[in-house]
């Protein structure tokens, strides 16, 4: 049976699986790598993923959810239409649109695969990722951090040298930088950084902002649909600005036109704020690593972000080397993810290469601190793992009991870098009885186990009687147990997805109506003629004339395409 | 050294062979099969490397004392020195920052000369006009491969890795123009640099700059400004910007009135927020020690800040005292202690009276200590300077709410509500005020547009419609509700006091001074007498008895606060005053010595005087003696007298010449004390005691009022 490898992207997914010619990766429905991870409903009720839904996003925001990657493990709901959805409901669609896609390539049923996620995910969004994994019907055995993927799949043919090099990953949303080194066959992680809401979306938020802003627009006010059409605008014009010097924003409404042109200069100035964020995360991984610019033989850029040139020249400044992008950067996660399939898997045509992970997070507990003279003072925060230790890890500690005759301890877990645990992330609690005793008396072994794939589990071992206590972080315990998992698996089975062979011409008709959104007058009727006569043909179920007037269709709304963009 | 028995190598600084070493027993303990086993071999490894390295850096400290390099050629050159097989030629060439490339090349046998690559021409078209993004590849000008298609097999090699590491900590050679850099980088033309013209390139630069710019205050609020700063050349050597950061917070900490939007790039550039809470380990910072700035930055950093625009146009002399009163000021009004608000506003607001945000907060300071019409004052002219923000209006609408104004509020509160129709506090007051008005159904029709919830409202009194968190603003600091409370207090303590004194029995004001018993005749009952007593002879009683008695009501006791003379003079025995009480008054008796002390009997008296008047007593008292007299004891030695307790507080009776009749011998000396109190000062005090009763009471009443005004107050906002 064959096994996949998933790049879960905030803005686009892949799908790869491994070939003794080395990693391939599988087109979708439309024929192509990226599907957008972007979900819709349809007026019939059916689920749309991909392109599809993306064209929808402008025509139907209020049906359509879209950069939900960002939310994963938190408790946001996405009402759309007659359904509320939550950020793993969202991913297990996507995840199961690239199953079908996988399946209906390799002809083969698909249960297996390994996930991409941001190496600086904690513990909850990892879980969550499992969870819509199971959602979805794909066993997951192996989370991958994504830039450890993108090494591999760089890191293939450098087996013999030894290398340290940077992966600097701007996504859609999130921003990862790690620090690996190669030798002997041996990938290892040395040291991991980053930020979570940092990506390419808000170097087109800067520019919508400052349309906005500039031009006055109401934006409070605007509905759903103006939003997404100024949010594409500003999409463009960041393309726009890469390529070339200039970009343009256009917004109408109503009798008023907005238009606002920018060149690469203000484009850069707009930008510096985000650009010094983008030091932080790399001083950090450097630092932890020990290294400085100067010791690192490369720095490799992925995620579609990187192809803006002031990312690559800020790179560029950091570093004193032009930074390597040779496989595509949106694809390199995916095929790294295939690799890495492979390698679980011990396949034969791969040579043997062990990859080996950090954490991201410092975990640990919270403690009370005895000063000199008597004080004491709670709240502080005890490591127990330090942030990029190599991952599988355990470690264990001993505490003891501060007050006399307590019955019983409870160990907050806590995730973060700060002295004081109020400035860290509360992952959960776990209390265990003592013997009473005075203070001092009585300790627990406290044991944090930080599995492969970065999920924590936290044993408590009281050292007298010998009673342990396990717990797995969950965010909302009890909340997803596997029945409550398979519960609402078979609720969203209810739901109808859109065919995957008829996705060409639903993709087709999406892409005529937001066409027609952003069109005006004229235009406008005739691209509503355009979309009547093709669903009329499609009603006829002629094949033969479905396929010719879909070419042509596509043709006529290719031109339009173009038109528009002047 | 257990950490070498998982290697399986003996100890080495070979850095290369412990690599190698962990590579081989990595296969045995593979991450996924052996946790554990894996854990203890990478913790091996590590400790393996950085015992290499400490060796290692030991050996070079010594070999440069003995100024010879470690490794021949460059100074500096870790132990792995690239590995010169026939494939990928990796130059890792590490320069110490005082040791120019120039200067030096080809020395080693070990290391190839840096090369420098020849340009791509600036010009060339493939570079410019490429439309589709994935045309833009990078290569090393040695390569002799295809630029790779799109989304291609990974397994064609890839170019090699790409250029030297150029010398960034010698970040001054770019003062020799361009230099290395400018040529390495051809695509980064001069259009794609940022184009910033005030280029930093040492740290004590920045640190200058950053001065200059605080010190001119348009530059110091101008973002552009700043933002050039953060991005020169100095920030992109991390060495140097580390530094910066240590740096900064003292810097900061003398220069600390700047725009959120300034802190917040700050912040963005050197996360000094985990810096000043954590430290900074590796550069030897410690946690601040200064929390007052630590609080102050993360205060800047939170909290929306006040605007410093408005202040461009004003002539200040001292901004950075202005703006220190402000923030003052800002911070006791937010934690409610109005004293220091207020003086810090105001000292404020003497340096300039035009600030919209100033104006806000001293017009909020005046409104909670109820001077509503100077708060009314600041809104206006708030509106004046800002007429296009709602703050101002806003804050009239409440000001004039609270004084009563009804109707002028609902004015401004429409106004507010047709320019800014989402304002639900706008809305809230609107209701309110028609409530105040009478106006009820409109004031239904205000609630139900406000929370879509007919039935709910119709049955709530106004007051307990959902609000926000209220402000407390403690009675004791409203300026009008103290004053009553005082006033009432001042009453209440007058009225105890005259009610004591109307009613006391103690003796105030100063005794009459007599200088014989024989005055008395001519004084009022009631007055009070002071004869000071040096001899008894003073009284001109005469011989005089007295009479001790047995199995009486009479209790008395002996007072010991009295004095006594020197007993030669007046006869062997001590004269004692007792005070006994009989029949309901109060007596004091002059006698010898009867009792011990503190012991009780009881005695007869031998007579006393009443208010009935003297005569009737002498009757009494006459009988009394007559009838003792026949009977009992006498003391015929004279009673001796105390001393200056005998400048007797009391009203003495005696008996005129008329008594004599009886007899020389029996002479009482009987001293009353009576309740001087006259009807006439009773009256007065009743009297006083009324007005303060009513005073007392005005003062109650309005305080409560304007206590209940000022809990709606706290209600709001």
């Amino acid at each position: 049976m064959a096994k996949i490898g998933i790049d879960l992207g905030t803005s686009n997914s892949l799908v790869a699986h491994w070939t003794e010619n080395g990693p391939v990766i599988i087109p979708n429905s439309l024929g192509s790598h990226l599907t957008p991870s972007v979900v819709s409903l349809d007026d019939n009720d059916e689920i749309l993923v991909g392109q599809i839904a993306k064209e929808r996003s402008i025509t139907h925001p209020h049906l359509t959810a879209s950069t939900f990657k960002r939310y994963m493990g938190t408790d946001k709901q996405y009402q759309i239409g007659k359904y509320s959805f939550s950020p793993e409901d969202l991913s297990s669609f996507i995840l199961r649109s690239l199953k079908a896609d996988a399946e209906a390539y390799l002809n083969e049923e698909i249960e297996e695969a390994v996930i991409s996620v941001p190496a600086y995910f904690n513990d909850t969004q990892r879980k969550a990722t499992l969870r819509a994994a199971a959602l979805a019907g794909l066993h997951v055995e192996r989370l991958i951090s994504e830039p450890t993927a993108a090494a591999v799949s760089y890191g293939l043919h450098q087996q013999e040298a030894d290398t340290r090099f940077l992966v600097f990953d701007l996504g859609g949303g999130t921003f990862d930088v790690s620090i690996l080194e190669l030798f002997e066959g041996v990938m290892q992680v040395q040291s991991i950084a980053g930020d979570n809401y940092l990506g390419g979306e808000d170097f087109t938020d800067i520019l919508l902002s400052y349309f906005v802003e500039n031009q006055g627009i109401d934006f409070v006010n605007l509905s759903g649909k103006a939003r997404s059409a100024l949010f594409k605008q500003a999409e463009t014009c960041k393309i726009a600005l890469g390529n070339g010097n200039t970009g343009e924003m256009v917004f109408t409404e109503g009798d008023k036109t907005y238009r606002l042109t920018l060149d690469r200069n203000q484009y850069e100035q707009l930008a510096g704020q985000l650009l010094l964020r983008l030091r932080n995360p790399i001083e950090r991984a450097l630092r932890d690593a020990s290294l400085a610019p100067k010791d690192l033989d490369a720095v490799i850029l992925i995620g579609g972000a990187t192809r803006m040139p002031i990312i690559k020249s800020v790179v560029s400044k950091m570093f004193g080397r032009l930074p390597y992008s040779n496989i595509n950067p949106d694809e390199a996660v995916a095929l790294g993810a295939a690799i890495q399939v492979a390698l679980k898997d011990r396949d034969a045509s791969l040579q043997e290469m062990i990859l080996t992970d950090v954490c991201p997070f410092t975990l640990g507990t919270d403690i009370i601190k005895r000063f000199d003279g008597g004080r004491i003072e709670d709240g502080y925060f005890l490591p127990i793992i330090e942030r990029n230790t190599p991952i599988p890890v355990s470690k264990v500690d001993r505490l003891y009991t501060v007050h006399d005759n307590q019955s019983a301890i409870t160990v907050g877990i806590y995730q973060g870098e700060s002295r004081r645990v109020e400035n860290n992330v509360h992952l959960g609690d776990l209390t265990i009885q003592i013997p009473m005793a005075p203070a001092g008396e009585q300790s627990i072994d406290l044991r944090y186990t930080y599995d492969i794939n970065g999920v924590l589990e936290v044993e408590v071992t009281t050292v007298k009687t010998g009673e342990k206590k396990t717990m797995i972080i969950e965010k909302n315990p009890g909340q997803y147990s596997p029945e409550q998992i398979q519960a609402r698996l078979e609720e969203l089975k209810h739901l109808k997805i859109h065919p995957r062979d008829r996705s060409e011409n639903r993709l087709l008709l999406a892409r005529g109506e937001r066409l027609y959104e952003e069109a005006l007058h004229e235009r406008r009727e005739y691209i509503a003629d355009l979309i009547l006569e093709f669903e009329r043909v499609l009603a006829s179920q002629n094949e033969q004339e479905i396929k010719k007037q879909a070419a042509l269709f596509k043709q006529k709304l290719d031109s339009l395409e173009r038109w528009t963009e002047f | 050294m257990s950490f070498w028995k998982w290697l399986k190598i003996s100890p080495t600084t070979d850095v290369k062979a412990i690599k190698r070493a962990y590579a081989a027993q990595l296969k045995l303990h593979h991450p996924e099969d052996d946790p554990a086993g894996y854990q203890a071999l990478r913790e091996a490894f590590d400790a393996a490397l950085a015992y290499a390295k400490r060796k290692e850096s030991a050996a070079k400290s010594e070999s440069e004392f003995s100024g010879e390099p470690a490794n021949g050629g460059f100074a500096g050159i870790p132990a792995e020195a690239p590995p010169e097989k026939g494939g990928p030629k990796l130059l890792r060439v590490v320069y110490e920052p005082d040791v120019h490339t120039e200067e030096e090349p080809g020395k080693s046998p070990l290391v190839p000369p840096v090369r420098i690559p020849p340009l791509i021409p600036a010009d060339d078209p493939s570079e410019r006009e490429t439309t589709g993004w994935n045309r833009r590849t990078f290569f090393p000008p040695d390569s002799d491969q295809d630029p790779e298609e799109p989304g291609g097999s990974v397994l064609v090699p890839p170019p090699r890795l790409p250029l030297p590491p150029l010398p960034l900590d010698t970040v001054n050679e770019q003062e020799q123009g361009g230099g290395l850099r400018d040529r390495a980088f051809p695509e980064i033309e001069n259009e794609d640099r940022l184009p910033y013209i005030r280029n930093c390139h040492t740290v004590a630069e920045f640190m200058q700059r950053a001065a200059e710019i605080y010190d001119y205050f348009p530059a110091r609020i101008s973002r552009g400004e700043w933002l050039e700063l953060l991005n020169s050349d100095v920030m992109w050597n991390m060495r140097f910007k580390r530094e910066i950061a240590v740096q900064l917070p003292a810097f900061l900490a003398e220069r600390r009135f700047l725009p959120t939007e300034i802190w917040e790039l700050l912040e963005a550039s050197f996360g000094l927020e985990e810096m000043l809470n954590e430290g900074d380990a590796t550069n030897g910072f410690e946690p601040s020690q200064d929390p007052s700035f630590t609080a102050y930055y993360i205060r800047q950093l939170r909290t929306p800040g006040l605007r410093y625009e408005p202040l461009l146009s004003a002539e200040i002399l001292n901004m950075d005292l202005y703006l220190d009163y402000r923030d003052k000021g800002q911070q006791a009004l937010a934690e409610n202690r109005l004293e220091t608000a207020g003086r810090a506003l105001q000292q404020a607001y003497a340096l300039f009276p035009d600030d919209p945000d100033l104006l806000l907060l001293l017009g909020e300071y005046e409104l909670r200590v109820g001077e509503d019409r100077h708060a009314l004052a600041r809104f206006e002219r708030r509106i004046e300077l800002a007429p296009e923000e709602s703050d101002g209006y806003v804050q009239k609408a409440r000001t004039l709410f609270f004084s009563g104004r009804f109707a002028e509020a609902e004015d401004i509160c429409r106004f507010i509500l047709a320019r800014w129709p989402g304002h639900t506090g706008s809305k809230l007051l609107l209701a309110q005020s028609l409530m105040h008005l009478g106006r009820e159904g409109e004031a239904l029709h205000t609630y139900e547009a406000l929370y879509g919830q007919a039935a709910a409202f119709a049955s709530q009194p106004p007051a307990a419609k959902k609000r926000p968190e209220p402000r407390k603003t403690a009675w004791t600091q409203n300026r009008k509700i103290r004053n009553h409370a005082l006033v009432v207090l001042v009453c209440l303590l007058l009225i105890v006091g005259l009610f004591i004194y109307s009613k006391s029995d103690s003796v105030t004001g100063a005794p009459v001074p007599v200088s014989s018993l024989h005055q008395l005749e001519d004084m009022e009952s009631g007055t009070l007498v002071s004869l000071e007593l040096t001899d008894l002879r003073d009284l001109e009683l005469g011989k005089y008895t007295f009479l001790t008695l047995r199995d009486e009501e009479v209790v008395a006791y002996q007072d010991a606060n009295y004095a006594f003379l020197n007993p030669e003079k007046y006869g062997s025995a001590d004269a004692r005053v007792y005070q006994a009480n009989f029949e309901g008054k109060q007596l004091a008796v002059v006698s010898k010595p009867l009792l011990s002390e503190n012991e009780e009997r009881t005695v007869k008296v031998a007579g006393y005087i009443d208010t009935l008047g003297p005569g009737k007593l002498r009757d009494s008292l006459a009988e009394v003696l007559i009838r003792e007299a026949s009977g009992s004891r006498e003391y015929a030695e004279p009673l001796s007298w105390g001393s200056a307790g005998a400048a007797i507080s009391g009203v003495l009776s005696w008996f005129t010449a008329e008594d004599q009749e009886l007899g020389p011998d029996w002479i009482p000396r009987v001293i009353e004390i009576r309740n001087p109190r006259g009807a006439d000062s009773i009256w007065h005090c009743m009297m006083a005691i009324a007005i303060c009763v009513i005073i007392g009471l005005r003062s109650l009443i309005l305080g409560y009022l304007e206590y209940g005004r000022s809990v709606r107050r706290r209600i709001w906002f």
